[in-house]
């Protein structure tokens, strides 16, 4: 029996499963044949049980007599052989919507924090929003992420949910918790928010609060108890920096024991902060690449689910050597294939980490996005990143995997768009230097 | 069939998947290396 599906989406020649628990498969023709006709049945049909039986243990799929024991997965690699200005799918997989540039707090790392005091960029009204939305998902975009700011700030947020949801598209939402009571997680819960991240830093409070800000811990806490009462699957986003990488460790054990199923850790990106307080609260490159050493060295299956941001795949290089790397799920800058960003105002960017008004590759409301991702001089060139890249990263053996570190962290520290992540020093490992 | 997207936490950033567990190649080659020596004492 077909189950947690919500929408089936035909591009080209395969077939594209949207899961409500926030899987995207793509199937060949034969096997969805194989997925629609028999996996309808009660009972799974020993011809097809190799097919079928790998869709049950990816939670799209159930029989009675059948019940799969461990997952054997298969990822989509094709970031890693990409070299051309084409895009690898005819839309993103994700959309991040910065619903609002108004936040509650004032972290003292926010590489966004001269665009939250400024009003100069007028938000979209809700309609203009489920118009974005509509066209999103008609494009064919898979999970569609609201932040900010603070997106909780928004009163329409559950109508906004709701909209993504009827539009067969996974809702996520990134939020500091401050304001999640509730009222608020149950409307969002029944708007179809099946997942939701809650930026923590830290089990210790002080470490926590030292630079997210008095008050934050114990909401922050609230929020993530709150909505897994509410079976809502919670995520931790922990921003890594010099404050809290020693207490990382003790961290994982904390969220393990919290039975928090997932954390994903975050290198702190420079923005607009001076140069001078983002060499200090960086993390220390050889110890963030010696904590996920250790993290991928912990038991499998054992929570919570760890996952990386992009922006700290060249820590990830000094863990293993290439060979290791081969079939990993591992994937490096994903601008121009996996992501799309669209700002408060509508303004099209092609990530987060690069909201520079002249970056801005058009607005959502006003211009063709599609035709914006597939033709802009901007985008095809930063699909060529291997091709375009200037500096230590050019000729490293890791490019293919890493795609160069972060563009954001790059261009930030004034390397320009094509320079080199000079905060990677995977050349210094290399030459026997493990700090 | 792939996966393009797994348990994506889409909040920032976007990774494909959880970090590899590296441990059980650790254990399973440790096993491995116990073993052929087990052998080589019988022999």
């Amino acid at each position: 029996m077909h189950k947690n599906i919500i929408r089936i989406k035909k591009e080209k020649s395969n077939y594209l499963i949207f899961s409500s628990e926030g899987m995207l498969l793509s199937l060949t023709r034969e096997e969805f044949e194989a997925f629609e006709k028999h996996g309808k049945k009660k009972k799974i049909n020993p011809e097809y049980k190799e097919i079928l039986s790998r869709l049950a243990s990816y939670g799209i799929l159930e029989f009675e007599d059948f019940k799969p024991d461990d997952e054997r997965k298969t990822y989509d690699l094709s970031l890693l052989r990409h070299n051309s200005s084409e895009p690898l799918y005819p839309a993103p997989v994700l959309a991040h919507l910065s619903v609002t540039n108004k936040c509650n707090m004032s972290c003292e790392y926010c590489s966004v924090r001269e665009l939250h005091c400024s009003n100069a960029e007028k938000e979209l009204t809700t309609e203009q929003w489920k118009k974005i939305i509509s066209g999103l998902a008609e494009w064919g975009v898979f999970q569609i992420g609201f932040t900010g700011g603070e997106p909780t700030l928004r009163k329409d947020l559950p109508e906004l949910a709701n909209h993504v949801h009827e539009k067969g598209c996974v809702f996520n939402l990134t939020t500091n918790g401050w304001l999640l009571d509730e009222k608020l997680v149950s409307k969002l819960a029944e708007s179809g928010m099946k997942q939701c991240q809650v930026s923590l830093d830290s089990h210790i409070k002080e470490t926590h609060e030292k630079l997210r800000g008095k008050g934050s811990y114990e909401r922050a806490i609230k929020s993530i108890r709150l909505l897994k009462d509410k079976g809502v699957a919670v995520g931790i986003d922990c921003v890594v920096s010099r404050n809290n990488i020693g207490s990382i460790p003790e961290f994982i054990k904390w969220i393990e024991k919290e039975g928090i199923p997932y954390l994903t850790l975050i290198k702190l990106k420079k923005g607009d902060l001076s140069r001078e307080y983002y060499n200090y609260l960086m993390p220390d490159y050889h110890a963030y690449s010696r904590l996920i050493k250790d993290i991928c060295c912990r038991e499998k299956n054992k929570n919570p689910n760890i996952t990386l941001d992009c922006g700290s795949v060249s820590n990830l290089q000094a863990v293993a050597d290439k060979n290791k790397f081969h079939n990993l799920p591992v994937a490096g800058c994903p601008l121009g294939h996996h992501l799309i960003c669209i700002s408060p105002s509508g303004n099209i960017f092609s990530c987060a980490a690069l909201l520079d008004k002249r970056l801005c590759l058009g607005n959502a409301l006003k211009d063709d996005i599609k035709e914006v991702w597939e033709n802009n001089s901007l985008l095809r060139e930063f699909r060529l990143i291997k091709q375009k890249i200037s500096g230590k990263c050019r000729n490293c053996e890791r490019l293919d995997i890493c795609r160069g570190g972060c563009r954001g962290i790059s261009y930030s520290i004034n390397n320009g768009l094509f320079g080199s992540d000079s905060t990677c020093k995977f050349q210094e490992v290399k030459n026997g230097n493990t700090g | 069939m792939e996966i393009r997207v797994d348990k994506l936490q889409g909040g920032h950033y976007a990774f494909l998947s959880e970090l590899p567990h590296l441990a059980e190649k650790s254990k399973q080659l440790s096993e491995k290396l116990a073993f052929e020596k087990n052998e080589k004492k019988l022999i």
